[in-house]
């Protein structure tokens, strides 16, 4: 067959990574998508789509697989994956703690969907790298999200670990923004280090690094036992920051 | 409640669960993290205007969220993704304007003006947008069919035989309307270095 020209052939190499869209805008799409889906977070809907195929929403099915959601996702930490099991094991045992929702209620409370339609409080990247500012995302005390069900844990582990696999695809924009989204629906979630940490990884990344050693100060401050203290501590301060790239 | 100050972070020593078996088919949140970009850039190529982009994407995701238990994962899941993208933007360039979630003020407007430092140079960064506009209003002057094909094969790098199998088509019919569709780019390339000479590419 007829091979194009030379130039053609250049003009198309050129052009060929050109019709991406942003992250800003893929974030933007992906919260609208799931305004228009009805959940709060297109994790939560595919938790509706495991229900409409019939599984139980509670299930040890469904707990194996977020588990694996969670160890997938922690590559971007390094050192933390075995940090992994820690944080099921924690997740595990808030949801034995909580009472699982009736088998007729919704997965998805329409409400908090219509609530994640609304801007956030904090998560425009502007506030949260702001080095004076910490982000308000770590009261313990006035929890937000519903009582950890496993829907809620699934629905926390995908959000984290989609931000992890943005940070891992060099995108932290994208990953801010699901860390936010985490934070606004989650405030103290059980996952809540590993947003923070998360955080303080992407914001580096930013090229903030002022943002990201105030952020991580705030979160040693707030959680000096944390298994992700050596690392977040090291993020940014050194040549090589703490990232997977 | 602060169950993790709670609980502690030292994980007990538990035994492992059984082996987690990985899921053959991916759930929709991973489809849709793994092919936006794909389906948005090939609703430009098709043809769909900047603004719409974002409404078409979602579009096929909606399609995609409905249909992903029909989707059969013997043949590779973007030729899947492919054929509805496809089919929304003939819907999308069909009626022309479309009702757009801004418009009723529920999402943000994005912020696109931040210049990620990690990301090429804004001069790299504007080239290729630059080249792939041209290629875009280049691709119009193909009729649809010879469009597709060309846009799987030289922007997407996709084989005869896989183009064959995403589009539902011989092989032989690949292989010629490829064959058409390059002929008629590098005439419109031509045609557009003619009008602006010194402009082009």
């Amino acid at each position: 067959m007829k091979d194009l020209k030379t130039s053609t052939q250049a003009l198309l190499e050129l052009g060929r990574a050109g019709d991406d869209p942003t992250d800003a805008a893929v974030a933007q799409n992906r919260r609208a998508l799931a305004a228009r889906l009805g959940v709060s977070a297109l994790g939560a809907s595919a938790v509706v789509g495991t229900a409409a195929k019939g599984s139980a929403a509670v299930s040890v099915g469904t707990w194996a697989t977020a588990k694996a959601l969670l160890l997938g996702g922690v590559v971007v930490l390094g050192a933390a994956a075995l940090v992994g099991g820690s944080l099921v094991w924690r997740a595990a045992e808030q949801r034995r703690a909580a009472v699982p929702p009736p088998p007729s209620s919704p997965l998805v409370d329409p409400s908090t969907a219509v609530l994640a339609l609304e801007p956030p409080a904090t998560p425009s990247s502007a506030e949260v790298v702001a080095p004076s500012e910490p982000p308000p995302v770590i009261a313990h005390s006035t929890p937000v999200s519903r009582p950890a069900s496993a829907p809620s844990i699934k629905e926390e582990l995908e959000l984290v670990r989609a931000a992890q696999q943005a940070l891992n695809r060099g995108e932290p924009r994208a990953a801010l923004a699901l860390l936010a989204e985490h934070a606004q629906r989650f405030p103290s979630g059980v996952l809540w280090e590993d947003r923070e940490a998360s955080r303080v990884f992407a914001v580096c990344r930013l090229g903030n690094a002022a943002g990201a050693r105030a952020l991580a100060d705030a979160f040693i401050r707030k959680a000096p036992k944390s298994p992700f203290v050596d690392r977040v501590r090291a993020a940014c301060r050194e040549p090589a920051p703490s990232s997977s790239r | 409640m602060n169950r993790a100050a709670q609980v502690g972070f030292t994980p007990p020593p538990r035994p492992e669960p059984a082996a987690v078996a990985v899921e053959a088919v991916p759930t929709f949140a991973e489809v849709y993290e793994a092919h936006v970009r794909f389906v948005w850039r090939t609703l430009r190529r098709l043809g769909v205007p900047d603004k719409d982009c974002d409404d078409a994407t979602q579009d096929v995701f909606l399609v995609v969220h409905r249909k992903l238990h029909e989707f059969r994962p013997e043949a590779p899941l973007k030729h899947w993704l492919f054929r509805i993208t496809s089919r929304i933007a003939r819907d999308h360039r069909r009626s022309g304007r479309r009702k757009n979630p801004r418009e009723h003020g529920l999402v943000p407007v994005v912020n696109e003006d931040i210049a990620d430092p990690q990301q090429q140079s804004p001069a790299d960064s504007a080239e290729r947008s630059a080249a792939a506009e041209l290629i875009r209003t280049l691709l119009q002057e193909l009729d649809e069919a010879k469009r597709e094909v060309f846009i799987l094969s030289e922007l997407e790098q996709l084989s005869a035989p896989e183009i064959a199998q995403t589009l539902e088509m011989p092989l032989n019919t690949v292989y010629s309307r490829l064959r058409r569709a390059r002929l008629e780019f590098e005439e419109a390339l031509s045609r557009h270095r003619e009008r602006s000479p010194g402009g082009s590419r």
